[in-house]
């Protein structure tokens, strides 16, 4: 056996908080070999991020490793003086962050900055430079160089960082998030990039991600973190298919997976939140959530045991762990999950243009205003009691969609109507039924909640508002809403300071289905959550549904998620619907080529998209897609717009390629997944 | 127990208590002045001309022979009651235009901060000499003169919160709800403001007591034989070479006064930033 490149001993990492010195990291001990990907999973607050900032000796100033080594290469690295640290940083250690923006200089070019990681005379630097943008498969590397940061998109941004991670020949590679800033098709082509260099160059790579379906892909050894504790280590194969901590299972266990429906599959959740460090239970760390824990675990701390050579879990009953992944199937309810309610709400040609600033040089000249298309003409029929999905990357104008049916911004242009009536595009102007009918949860957590507010309060107002009852009963039926949302009742006096992202995303739940709305837009409602959380959530949504008939808009870019929880689902692309119909119909198996691209994104043979242009340079008519499309017929894309082609059974899709040879594409690509 | 953080707040470190200390002394003085005071601010003693610091005028006697220490405790009620009152008018009115305006937005925002910008190029001594030139020097235009140069820049420190604000989820969820404006304005955004405000009213306050203090010396503010600090710093000039200590003591309490405040503002800023990140 070889001498592994990385050896962490024991270690111990504190943050200083106040007075105290809270341990985020403890007794971590792992060994990566040269070319070997550890994954590192966990959710947020495990410790992961810490984790691989005190590997590579760049802990923040309040941070500090308080026992235990660093070994790379034998050479230990706790306690390095700052020069050789240095160069250890420069030949070594490389890290590829989380926000590539944040980690760029904004006011220096691209090509400067990659000069200077490289180092040395400047001549060579810029040739290698050049050439490690070719490597990452940059397509003009002239002109990356002379960029700056802001004038390339996210994706491109990520290539040049890890081209500055990967010039030369690196030792230790940490990627910390490296795609989850970033779109699903973008996300693919990188984490493809990563795994091609990274064969190539051999470094020991960590990958920390909270993504399990990328870990799968990318990682040989998968290393899951709870409450700064690794609690099972193991090869990424027997991991996923033979978990062996309790916590692990917990985690596959609540993702949504193809052929899993909310109407028959609850998803499993974990329940209770994880400890925050100082307030950890004294036996094992995932005792108070686990299912098999009894008084040995809530005294004794389970150690890191040997299963086999090469699998290790921190658990005492890790032969209980149940290895069967099928789930509990409740029956169907009534049958009612195919047949079509009545037309609830309806979207004619709906469109909106944002215009861009012009310079008032160019308003004298008479120049029209640059615009941005954010909805191009889209048509939206919503039925009773359905859940539609909305798909696509970020930019193809869901988020417009939904506030555009809210009220929140005014369309350019179109309709929309509820149950006939048309609505008033601004929201000062509706009626307080119609506000009560429709109710938005929005993106961010963080921010859903009025910090000023106590939870009771918040849930208080929409049921003054809008349900027209006093403060008294108002305050009462509190309680119920948080019953319904899965919280405490005692939450009603507390400040959402005190409350984490999910429990927040909750009480915004609870609040937008306060007032019994008709029809609830959830835009990106659970993107923002770990995954156990999540599962919650979704759970939570299916069975409100089912108790009130209550219908979603979900607006989502997982379609794991979408496949799960959705009925019917609408595939948008530059502020287009390019696909609609029912999901089992849109996605087994994917028909439009952008639908099939968002769908095999995930997997390691899917088709790849070329890289959106930021400057959003459309043909002028023609099909908005026609620019990335990888199975473009032709010339006939870029002058004539798409028909709307009907699949039968209320799927369409527009493209310009004929129905019977998508499905021909379709299924020889599904033989070769 | 609200009560005690906030207390605990002002005396959180030495620094802080120190302030703390200072304006609260000078707040007695203000209160309880004519109890204190061993003489009239204004009784001239014709046999005590001009006469250094002894036991029995502690801080010495001016050219018309009137008690230092007298006028000193006298003026604090003049310049606290000028400066705080300024400052609580300037804050009330330029957090009332700073929220409405720019939650409401659109022209009217626009017109009101461009003006509000206008009022800003002007620097502040000038302005308050323009004014105090159009409404004729007296405690009623010192209190005007502060208002209409601190509310324009409390308005716009609110402004600042209040746009980081306005698209907030919590906002658009009261929007969805049907909210009336008032309650948006009062009971979703004021509190947020709330922390921001103590610490630029605070800033203020201070500014004001230099601005009263200059306004006096400048002969514009508060009249003679009124037992004004900057007035007296303006009278005690003339004949520094014979009577220093008559330049001394007002001079000393106005640094004492702003000093106090400054070190209070600090804690106060600290505390509540404490309480934001915790």
């Amino acid at each position: 056996m070889t001498i592994p490149v990385l050896t962490v001993n024991n270690l111990t990492v504190a943050y200083r908080v106040g007075q105290q010195e809270l341990a985020v990291v403890r007794e971590v001990s792992l060994a990566v070999h040269e070319g070997e990907i550890l994954g590192i999973v966990g959710e947020s607050g495990s410790g992961k991020s810490t984790l691989g900032l005190a590997i590579l000796q760049a802990l923040p100033s309040t941070g500090r490793i308080c026992a235990g080594q660093v070994f790379l290469d034998g050479v230990e690295l706790t306690g390095l003086s700052g020069s050789a640290r240095r160069a250890l940083w420069a030949n070594s250690l490389r890290l590829v962050p989380q926000n590539p923006l944040a980690a760029l200089n904004p006011t220096m070019r691209i090509g400067e900055q990659l000069i200077e990681a490289i180092g040395g005379d400047r001549t060579t630097a810029t040739a290698q430079a050049i050439n490690v943008l070719k490597r990452v498969h940059i397509p003009d590397p002239a002109r990356v160089m002379r960029s700056y940061p802001h004038e390339l998109s996210g994706g491109m941004q990520q290539r040049v960082m890890i081209a500055m991670a990967l010039h030369g020949t690196p030792r230790l590679l940490v990627l910390d998030e490296p795609t989850t800033s970033l779109d699903v098709t973008t996300e693919a082509a990188v984490i493809d990039l990563l795994a091609e260099l990274i064969a190539e160059k051999q470094p020991a790579t960590i990958f920390i991600s909270h993504n399990l379906g990328l870990v799968a892909r990318l990682a040989t050894r998968t290393a899951v973190m709870y409450a700064g504790e690794l609690v099972e280590v193991a090869p990424t194969m027997s991991l996923f298919a033979q978990p062996r901590h309790p916590y692990t299972q917990g985690l596959l266990q609540s993702l949504p997976r193809p052929g899993l429906r909310y109407d028959h599959h609850p998803l499993h959740s974990i329940n209770g939140i994880i400890p925050a460090p100082g307030a950890l239970p004294a036996g094992c760390v995932f005792a108070p959530r686990c299912s098999l824990a009894d008084e040995r675990c809530r005294c004794e701390r389970p150690s890191l045991i040997a299963i086999t050579e090469h699998h290790l879990t921190r658990c005492h009953y890790w032969q209980q762990v149940p290895q069967s992944t099928s789930l509990p199937s409740v029956a169907a309810p009534s049958a009612s999950s195919n047949d079509n309610g009545d037309v609830f709400l309806t979207a004619h040609q709906l469109t909106k243009t944002i215009s861009r600033r012009q310079s008032l040089f160019d308003k004298l000249r008479g120049q029209p205003a640059p615009v941005v298309k954010a909805l191009a003409g889209v048509d939206l029929t919503l039925h009773r009691n359905r859940i539609l999905g909305v798909v696509g990357e970020s930019g193809s104008g869901k988020t417009t969609l939904a506030r555009c049916l809210i009220g929140l911004s005014e369309p350019s242009s179109g309709t929309v109507e509820l149950l006939d009536m048309p609505l008033a595009p601004n929201i000062q102007r509706r009626s307080r039924e119609q506000l009560r009918r429709l109710q938005m949860v929005l993106q961010n957590p963080q921010e859903a909640l009025n910090p000023a507010l106590t939870i009771g309060e918040a849930l208080m107002r929409p049921l003054i508002r809008l349900g027209g009852m006093d403060r008294q009963a108002a305050r009462q039926r509190v309680p119920e809403l948080l019953r319904l949302v899965k919280l405490p009742p005692d939450y009603i006096d507390r400040r959402p300071a005190q409350l984490s992202g999910g429990e927040k995303q909750r009480v915004a739940i609870a609040r937008a289905l306060a007032a019994t709305p008709d029809l609830l837009l959830l835009d990106e409602a659970v993107s923002a959550l770990d995954v156990s959380v999540q599962a919650a959530v979704l759970n939570l949504l299916a069975e409100v549904k089912e108790r009130t008939g209550v219908s979603y808009l979900f607006i989502t870019h997982d379609l794991a998620v979408v496949s799960y929880l959705a009925d019917d689902v609408v595939v948008m692309y530059r502020g287009q619907i390019v696909e609609s119909g029912p999901v089992q119909a849109v996605l087994a198996p994917p028909l439009h080529p952008y639908t099939e691209a968002l769908l095999t994104a995930a997997s390691a043979r899917g088709i790849r998209l070329r890289e959106a242009e930021e400057s959003g340079s459309l043909p002028e008519n023609g099909c908005p897609f026609y620019p990335r499309c990888p199975r473009t017929p032709g010339n006939i894309c870029a002058t004539t717009p798409p028909p709307w082609r009907d699949a039968g059974n209320g799927h369409r899709i527009r493209c310009h390629i004929p129905l019977e040879e998508l499905q021909i594409i379709q299924r020889s690509v599904l033989i070769e997944l | 127990m609200k009560l005690s953080r906030f207390v605990r707040a002002f005396f959180a470190d030495l620094a802080t208590a120190t302030g703390t200390t200072i304006v609260i002394l000078f707040l007695g003085l203000a209160l309880f002045g004519p109890l204190i005071a061993p003489y009239s601010p204004t009784k001239q003693h014709a046999d005590a001309i001009r006469l250094p610091p002894s036991t029995m005028y502690v801080l010495g006697t001016d050219r018309l022979g009137r008690d230092l220490l007298s006028r000193i405790i006298y003026g604090a009620r003049d310049i606290l009651l000028l400066a705080g009152g300024g400052t609580v008018l300037a804050v009330l009115l330029g957090t009332f235009i700073g929220v409405s305006v720019t939650y409401l937005g659109g022209w009217l925002e626009e017109l009101v901060f461009r003006l509000f910008d206008g009022l800003l190029a002007l620097p502040a001594l000038l302005l308050a000499l323009l004014l105090l030139g159009a409404v004729g020097p007296s405690r009623s235009g010192v209190l005007l003169v502060i208002v209409v140069v601190y509310t324009p820049i409390v308005a716009r420190v609110v402004r600042s919160v209040v746009l980081s604000l306005k698209t907030r989820g919590f906002i658009e969820a009261a929007r969805m709800r049907g909210e009336r404006l008032g309650y948006i304005l009062w009971r979703e955004l004021l509190p947020l403001v709330m922390p921001t405000l103590a610490v630029e009213a605070a800033l203020r306050f201070s500014y004001a007591i230099f601005l009263v203090a200059s306004l006096g010396f400048l002969g514009v503010g508060v009249q003679p034989p009124s037992p004004d600090w900057g007035l007296m710093v303006l009278e005690a000039r003339n004949e520094f070479a014979l009577a220093p200590w008559s330049l001394y003591a007002p001079a000393a309490a106005i640094a004492l006064l702003v000093i106090g405040v400054n070190l209070m503002a600090e804690g106060v800023r600290r505390a509540i930033r404490e309480d934001v990140t915790r």
